[in-house]
């Protein structure tokens, strides 16, 4: 089928997903075991007051009606009211977004600049002494959780080299210094991957260089390096543009921890604290912008996937 | 880019050409030693089940083997001068496509899927430009891909240029990559079982191709097959080729009309339509040698309707007889000692050796 | 193979009158020790089981192997290095490092294991409903796990944890239900690739009746892959436990799981190191030893599984 009517579909599907979503969310609220209304005002609290309350934050109705309600109300940008602070869920998820995208978007790049390189460093000499060493290296970043890196990395650098910062962002219109404090933070969250992406280029640049199509262009006298960077590159980068979707929502995952450990601000801190206070309009919230995220991500990876690889785009089109 | 001498000279002279596989820590002896001399302007069929080294010998000539596999002696003598075996990597670089060019067997997986035709073919001739490659040289390699691509039959080379290969069909591809091998007008064209992975119709369309191609350009064909009748069709000589030896080679009417060697007769032999309806088709029994360590006496000694102990003991070498150039066995050798007599059937008496 | 080397040149017999039932059929018990053998044969393999074994027998026999109980806290000797009284040292409160990571592996095994278990019973079950019968059913089966899927497994284990609350039951649950879409896609990607081999075919025709097809015939042959991912998905499993923890929503205090101790040394890191190094490397061996346990467990499965399935079908 066509770009446009794969795009389509996969859109649609997106959409169906991220309402399924919102839907189990909004369902979670039912689960609470206790009544949150009594858990914030406490147990003595006037029972008009409470259900007044309830009214408010719309746990009187019944399910279908609540999850209805929530994915209307969200669609239109209201994610409820945080109720300790009477703050709107909606304000302060899209406040501290923009730290945890500018965390996970290097943690990335930082994964995608420097991992590429290195497998395809590797699968130049197979065995040799640089592909062995980057081979122990990366198989040992990969079996480290990012917070774990993350610990250790503060360990080494600000308790005993005292080099980088690990506290905060950054003074704020600093970008020199936001720079600063997001080299540690983005280095622990994308070690992991740096090795796992190098480990993926070898293994594909590896198995392309033995396939039929780099024999014919040997064979029709193309410069090896031209096939190298080229030829087999092209095909070998290809998957991984198609984990990207997966990776970002692996970073975001870990930027969590990241972001507790480092005292930065963002979605990670802002639900940790929320954690704490059982403040479940927040996490919620918190959930649902992730959960979208990702889906934006893994739509845009397939979609640049497809437009790389014409094979599979079209290729059950031409049924060969 | 021309040679030296005109149709009829020696083009290419393989000459004790030895190839290793490294397997796991054994070494296979693919080829033990080959000789095989293909002159200007003519089609040679290199035919053998497989496993015989039949690809292994067509790769080994442009040096395309596998990272494991080596050459381990000989020489690959290229228009009397050069030997491609020790050529260094960037005059080998041009005599591949330049001098002598390849197709493959499957046209799918030997084009890459990720570029356009017209891309992969106006890049093979940017890659033998001498000078820094130019808009206009590029405009001038892509007229000339679209050239090609109409010699070979395609039948709209401006749409072929702007797709990808998965978009056409299996004959179509082949046909793309004889152009892509032809565009720099190499001398011997290798073709690696080029029909192998097509129906029946294309094939014979690629083969009818191949013989308007040779005939147009006066083009040297070394054509790898394990089906005599492709070879009976298109090819002048024929090769035949046992467990990484050549056990016969000669001019292929007479060869396939008064076939020398026992494995050759048992080829042509197994042939369907040379058997009679309701008998069982011909098989010839038992398998394919190891190559693992040393091969003492023939090599087809295990399968052949008339081996004696000699043929176990000796290695035949080749010989003339009849109207073989050579042939590898010892009951056609006067000087061994093969017993003639011993052996019953009519096979033997009809291929008694002119004195 | 002797049997196939000496056929003679005139009967014009070879290869395809061989008598199968005279080849060597390998006993069960022959199989499962050369299975056994295999994992040792690679140093990659031999290092994983041993970790493997390592870790099970830690987890079963803690109590009895560790120095100390794992909240013997012990203010004279708060942050101390390794020494001869505590090999990895102390915490904040004086408890002994060694004996909190032998106990924690009780924890970690204890989560990871079940979780991923039931996240590969069920996730073959929905796969192989999915991928078997096709339809609305797998619309159904894709659609959920994509939704599931949509989720970090931390975030989505956070989110139901802080719903349900924590506890080693709940922790389970969550973790389970945060790997089970992985395996409901693998297991449905392998049934809807078996299902076109020829033997399922064959099966149909022969009239047999879908469930049995799926229980006989399928599930043996797409189950020793989805080990495989168990295997190699437990690492993971502790990760997000440790990580759990590590945020105050695992194990209460003081149980020591990993994550804990990790938390526990991050506030204590300036002062004394140990906690989070030995935790670290607690984490990493595990992790290794269950990739490479998997990895070899791969080699040994792979190969065989055409074998085995040949036979049994």
């Amino acid at each position: 089928m066509s770009l446009a009517r794969y795009l389509g579909r996969r859109v649609i599907t997106a959409l169906v997903v991220v309402l399924i979503v919102m839907a189990f969310l909004a369902s979670l609220d039912r689960l609470i075991p206790g009544n949150p209304v009594t858990y914030v005002f406490g147990p003595h609290a006037n029972p008009a007051l409470i259900k007044e309350v309830r009214h408010q934050m719309g746990l009187d109705v019944s399910v279908p009606q609540q999850i209805y309600q929530y994915i209307v109300n969200a669609f239109q940008g209201n994610l409820g009211i945080n109720f300790v602070t009477n703050q709107s869920v909606a304000s302060l998820v899209m406040e501290n977004l923009k730290y945890t995208l500018v965390l996970a978007v290097s943690g990335l790049g930082l994964a995608v600049l420097v991992g590429v390189p290195l497998g395809v460093l590797a699968a130049t000499k197979p065995g040799g002494l640089v592909d062995r060493a980057i081979g122990i290296v990366s198989i040992s970043v990969i079996t480290l959780p990012p917070f774990v890196v993350g610990l250790l990395l503060i360990l080494i650098f600000a308790v005993h080299l005292h080099m980088l910062p690990v506290i905060g962002a950054g003074a704020p219109g600093q970008p020199a210094d936001d720079l600063k404090h997001l080299v540690l933070p983005a280095v622990a969250l994308s070690l992991g991957w740096i090795g796992y992406i190098a480990r993926l280029v070898r293994s594909n640049m590896l198995e392309v260089l033995t396939s039929n199509y780099v024999r014919t262009a040997h064979a029709l006298g193309i410069r090896r390096r031209k096939v190298f960077f080229q030829y087999a590159l092209k095909n070998a980068a290809a998957p991984v543009v198609a984990i990207l979707g997966v990776g970002l929502g692996t970073l975001l995952g870990g930027a969590i921890f990241i972001e507790v450990i480092f005292d930065r601000p963002g979605l990670g801190t802002l639900a940790y604290d929320a954690i704490a206070s059982r403040n479940f309009p927040i996490v919620q919230g918190t959930s649902l912008v992730i959960a979208v995220l990702v889906i934006v991500a893994n739509l845009l990876a397939d979609v640049t996937y497809r437009l790389l690889d014409t094979r599979i785009q079209l290729g059950q089109a031409a049924g060969t | 880019m021309n040679g030296n001498g005109g149709p009829g000279d020696v083009l290419l002279g393989i000459q004790g050409l030895a190839v290793e596989y490294q397997s796991r820590g054994a070494v296979l002896q693919v080829l033990p030693g080959v000789d095989l001399t293909i002159s200007r302007g003519e089609v040679v069929g290199l035919v053998g089940e497989s496993g015989s080294g039949k690809s292994t010998l067509a790769l080994t000539v442009l040096r395309l083997l596998p990272a494991n596999g080596k050459i381990a002696g000989g020489r690959i003598i290229l228009d009397g001068t050069t030997d491609i075996a020790s050529l260094d990597r960037e005059r080998l670089r041009h005599t591949r496509g330049e001098k002598i060019a390849m197709i493959f067997q499957d046209p799918l997986t030997s084009l890459n899927p990720t570029f356009k035709i017209g891309h992969q073919m106006t890049d093979v001739q940017a890659a033998h430009c001498a000078h820094r490659v130019g808009r206009e040289d590029r405009k001038r390699f892509r007229q000339r891909a679209v050239a090609l691509l109409n010699q070979v039959g395609l039948p709209d080379p401006d749409h072929v240029m702007r797709c990808y290969p998965h978009q056409l069909s299996g004959g179509m591809r082949q046909r793309v990559m004889t152009a892509m091998a032809l565009s720099l007008e190499p001398e011997l064209l290798i073709a690696d079982e080029p029909t192998s992975a097509l129906d029946v119709t294309t094939e014979a369309q690629i083969i009818s191709l191949l013989r308007q191609l040779k005939a147009d350009r006066d083009l040297t064909i070394l054509f790898v097959t394990h089906d005599l009748s492709i070879v009976a069709q298109l090819c002048d000589r024929v090769v035949v080729m046992y467990a990484g030896q050549i056990m016969e080679q000669g001019d292929v009417a007479e060869v396939f009309e008064r076939p020398q060697h026992p494995y050759t007769m048992a080829l042509l032999d197994a042939v369907p339509t040379r058997s009679h309806r309701g008998q069982p088709l011909t098989a010839i029994p038992g398998r394919v040698p190891s190559l693992f360590g040393t091969i003492t006496g023939c090599r087809f000694a295990s399968r052949c309707s008339y081996v004696q102990d000699v043929c176990r003991e000796e290695e035949p070498r080749p010989v003339v007889s009849g109207t073989s150039e050579a042939v590898r066995c010892h009951m056609r050798d006067q000087e061994s000692d093969y017993q003639c007599a011993a052996v019953p059937g009519a096979a033997v008496t009809k291929a008694v050796p002119e004195t | 193979m002797a049997l196939l080397g000496a056929a003679r040149p005139d009967d014009g017999i070879g290869l395809f009158d061989l008598d199968v039932s005279s080849l060597p059929q390998p006993t069960r018990r022959a199989r499962a020790r050369s299975a056994v053998g295999s994992l040792l044969t690679t140093p990659g393999g031999t290092l994983g089981t041993i970790i493997v074994l390592a870790l099970i027998v830690l987890a079963v026999f803690g109590p009895l192997l560790a120095p100390y109980s794992f909240s013997a806290i012990d203010v004279n000797a708060t942050l101390q290095g390794p020494s001869l009284h505590h090999l990895l040292g102390t915490d904040q409160l004086g408890r002994d490092l060694l004996s909190r990571l032998i106990y924690g592996t009780r924890i970690e095994m204890a989560v990871s294991v079940p979780a991923v278990a039931f996240a590969l019973v069920f996730g073959l079950v929905l796969g192989l409903l999915g991928g078997y019968l096709g339809g609305i059913f797998d619309n159904a089966v894709v659609l959920l796990t994509d939704t599931f899927q949509s989720f970090p497994a931390i975030i989505l284990a956070l989110t139901l944890l802080v719903v349900i609350g924590s506890s080693l039951r709940n922790l389970v649950i969550v973790i389970a239900v945060a790997f089970l879409p992985n395996y409901a896609r693998t297991s449905r990607a392998l049934v809807l690739s078996a299902k076109q081999n020829h033997y399922v075919l064959a099966e149909r025709a022969l009239g047999a009746s879908r469930l049995r097809i799926m229980v006989r015939h399928i599930s043996p042959n797409i189950v020793a892959p989805l080990f495989i991912l168990l295997a190699m998905d437990i690492p993971s499993a502790i990760a997000v436990e440790a990580g759990l923890s590590f945020l105050g929503l695992g194990v209460r205090p003081p149980n020591p799981s990993w994550g804990t101790v990790l938390s526990d040394g991050f506030s204590s890191i300036y002062q004394a190191p140990w906690a989070v190094l030995f935790a670290s490397l607690a984490l990493a061996i595990a992790t290794i030893g269950f990739l490479m346990f998997g990895e070899a467990l791969r080699d040994v499965l792979d190969p065989r599984l055409r074998g085995v399935s040949r036979w049994r079908a």
